[in-house]
């Protein structure tokens, strides 16, 4: 088959920058169906589970392959550390998110000011606590797979250490 | 910034970019844009860029400092 070629035909410059399209087209599609998602329960209410199922699986599997990768590798946020205050605050930000939307909804469907106060409170602190229980246990399990990472480091740092004094007396 | 001791190193050689690219099994582009300071190269790529020009890392990829 002259049309595939097992072996890598890019260099390293090109396979660089295969890999940022590749990432930038990643976080177009995430994004984008975070987008359709939101779409579709605006127009839909409450009949968007039977409509969006698709879009939210994918959506779902994005996130948990995100997560999950991160966490094996050690890797956190490149500009967010993993404390417990910035996991609440960001679970805060998000628990607020999610209860401004789905309060304008409630309003949109049922007319009530009060209704969609309630709503945007029961979202905020009920995901709110969700999240930062799920984020702290999450930077947890990252501050544990870092903590291996780096023993493993250290071990090959110094037999590495052990051979390069082995050499030196040999010379 | 630009590597122009590359570019010397190449030149001595009478060698063009394409040249070049072809002996270290990289694109003219990779070259052309590690000349031009627009992409650092692995060490892997280093190392093989100066053994196609017979030079040295410190020849052509040590930046002294500038006061």
């Amino acid at each position: 088959m002259k049309w595939f070629n097992r072996k890598n035909n890019l260099d390293e410059m090109q396979e660089l920058k295969l890999l940022k399209i590749e990432s930038k087209g990643f976080w177009l599609g995430f994004f984008g169906l975070f987008a359709a998602i939101l779409v579709q329960i605006a127009l839909y209410g409450s009949e968007f589970a039977d409509r969006a199922a698709g879009e939210f699986i994918v959506f779902l599997g994005m996130g948990i392959y995100l997560i999950g990768g991160c966490l094996k590798n050690g890797i956190w946020d490149r500009h967010l550390q993993a404390t417990p205050a910035v996991n609440i605050g960001c679970s805060l930000l998000a628990a607020a998110l999610a209860g401004l939307f789905n309060a304008v909804m409630s309003y949109r469907e049922y007319h009530k000011i009060g209704g969609a106060f309630a709503v945007f409170v029961a979202y905020f602190f009920m995901l709110g606590t969700l999240l930062s229980v799920i984020m702290c246990a999450c930077s947890a399990l990252y501050k544990r797979r870092r903590r291996q990472l780096e023993a493993e480091d250290r071990d090959e740092s110094l037999s590495s250490a052990g051979g390069n004094q082995d050499s030196a007396k040999q010379e | 910034m630009k590597n122009l001791k590359l570019k010397l190193a190449r030149m001595e050689k009478d060698l063009s970019q394409t040249d070049l690219a072809k002996r270290v099994g990289v694109t003219r582009q990779t070259i052309g844009m590690v000349e031009a300071g627009d992409y650092n190269p692995t060490l892997n790529l280093c190392i093989q860029i100066c053994k196609a020009l017979d030079k040295t890392l410190n020849d052509l990829f040590w930046e002294e400092e500038c006061d």
